[in-house]
């Protein structure tokens, strides 16, 4: 089965400026492919390249050299778009009523009419927007806004679906919901392209993480991976005197350390040798924050 | 098919205001010329000429306008985004024009026969007479959004412009008279146009137009398919 999408070594170079004209590198020789019910977070600092790539995927922009395909068809191919979601960073929409809005788009996106109110219906109940169903959308807040963007991508249940900062104006429980419905989507065998620059949502949510940066693509690992231990154990203990353990940081009575896997076992033979006993003993696992300072040089966040 | 007009259908919503204020002018005018108790056949004509032609510019300006305002409101991506093939979306807001255009030299038929029922003038040739600068619209829709595929709307305006006008020019300084190209007989109708009641159809200048139309959008798709139609914002 072929993957949902791939990009093989695609560059994307453009000119900025009118009179001293400079080369923009957006992307380099980026390769990515994208399996069939997988969520894949797309990182990246701001100018990385992530939002070209994505336009490139969809067809907005051609590459400058490179190809791809998405759901087995070269990019830009108009009839495989009626299998895929998107939902852009910060796009305006038509100014109409929400439901009449989703259906517009399910409408370009082939839905068959007599289908439309319904599937309008059930994606703006996804996002929580069926009491604003009938308010015109230029009344609506950035985080309503961004919530029918959703109810568009969703409205001609997608096979794959791209999204590009997709809860950047959402409050903490509108965000869960939406985790939760990308996680119930990868459940029914849906792929989700997720470009996002909450690192504790991709976190949580992908499959597997790819790093962007300067338009060149760094590091590409499955999320546990990325995240696993560095070779050290944090081991909690109480009962124990801190002078015996330099570097141990203590509080109400238990000490916390970190120590290289090898000598896990010696600490904590010392630990019950001086009389402490042991709380947990865990893996040290890193942030995703402190995964991509490390991988992009402590530059701009994602 | 469905797609274009679902693009054409809300070009016309977006669009809504502007149109029902173009209508209002035409009305308004017509309110005007009936205050002065005896106005003459001729200041109808003038008035229905004058609007037929100003027809033609407001299709014109508004294919110019059409892509840049999406592309600027970056409500392209969300049409784009969807399988709508991009010449698809050209034919919509051509289409969308032509909706346009339709209205506005509806209200200047329905207006003008009120007018010239009022004089006791002929008011069925007045009807056919809009056939020809309605095809003249779909021509200038279609030139201004062949500009507008390369150029900015205030230069596409300018270019698509000059593109009819030249061509008016061009056979009016080689051939005058041969009424080869349609823009020579458009232009040529709104000073001739008198209300005659043998007013007919010139079909074979109307359907030029609207071949000249198809050959501008077909062009306009060829480029804008090559066209980057979004900038990165990262």
């Amino acid at each position: 089965m072929p993957p949902v999408l791939e990009f093989e070594s695609v560059s994307k170079t453009y000119r900025r400026g009118l009179f001293r004209p400079e080369r923009i590198h957006a992307l380099r020789d980026f390769s990515l492919t994208v399996e069939r019910g997988e969520i894949l977070g797309f990182l990246g600092p701001n100018g990385a390249g992530k939002t070209t790539a994505i336009h490139i995927a969809l067809g907005f922009m051609r590459p400058t050299s490179g190809r791809g395909q998405m759901l087995g068809r070269p990019f830009g191919h108009a009839p495989t778009r009626a299998r895929v979601g998107f939902l852009a960073e910060s796009v305006a929409y038509y100014s109409r009523g929400a439901s009449s809005l989703v259906q517009l788009y399910g409408g370009l996106q082939g839905v068959p009419a007599s289908e439309l109110p319904r599937r309008a219906h059930e994606s703006l109940e996804r996002v929580d927007l069926l009491a604003d169903a009938d308010r015109n959308v230029s009344k609506f807040s950035r985080g309503m806004l961004q919530r029918v963007g959703l109810a568009q991508a969703l409205v001609n249940d997608p096979e794959l679906l791209i999204l590009d900062e997709p809860t950047s104006a959402l409050d903490p429980l509108a965000r869960v919901a939406v985790r939760e419905m990308l996680i119930e989507a990868r459940g029914r065998g849906k792929t989700v392209f997720l470009s996002s620059h909450l690192l504790s949502e991709i976190e949580l949510l992908c499959d597997r993480v790819a790093v962007l940066h300067r338009g060149r693509l760094i590091r590409v690992a499955r999320t546990a991976e990325l995240l696993e231990a560095v070779g050290q154990t944090e081991i909690v203990v109480r009962g124990a005197n801190a002078g015996d353990f330099p570097g141990a940081e203590s509080h109400d009575g238990v000490l916390r350390m970190r120590v290289p896997a090898a000598e896990q076992r010696a600490t904590i033979e010392r630990v019950w040798g001086r009389g402490g006993e042991i709380v947990s003993v865990n893996p040290v696992k890193r942030g995703l924050e402190e995964v991509f300072v490390e991988l992009t040089g402590g530059e701009e966040k994602a | 098919m469905r797609a274009v007009l679902l693009i054409a259908a809300n070009l016309l919503r977006e669009a809504r205001w502007y149109v029902l204020l173009m209508v209002g002018w035409v009305v308004g005018l017509t309110l005007l010329l009936q205050i002065d108790k005896r106005p003459k056949p001729a200041d109808v004509v003038f008035i229905v000429s004058q609007e037929a032609a100003y027809g033609i510019v407001l299709a014109l300006m508004m294919g110019a306008a059409a892509i840049h305002a999406d592309r600027k409101t970056r409500r392209i991506l969300s049409v784009l985004s969807k399988a709508v093939e991009r010449r698809e979306y050209l034919a919509g807001l051509l289409l969308g024009a032509a909706y346009q255009a339709l209205i506005f030299l509806a209200a200047v038929a329905i207006c003008g026969t009120w007018s010239a029922r009022r004089l006791g003038l002929p008011s069925g040739s007045l009807w056919t007479f809009l056939v020809l600068p309605f095809c003249g619209a779909m021509l200038g829709a279609a030139a201004g959004l062949m500009c507008a595929s390369f150029l900015h709307p205030l230069f596409a305006t300018a270019a698509s412009g000059l593109l009819l006008l030249g061509q008016y020019e061009l056979e009016h300084a080689i051939a005058p008279g041969s009424r080869t190209l349609p823009m020579e007989t458009i232009v040529h109708s709104f000073f001739i146009f008198g209300f005659q009641p043998d007013w007919a159809v010139p079909w074979l200048p109307c359907a030029g137009a609207l071949i000249e139309a198809l050959i501008f959008w077909l062009v306009a798709s060829l480029i804008f398919q090559r066209r980057d139609i979004a900038v990165a914002v990262d």
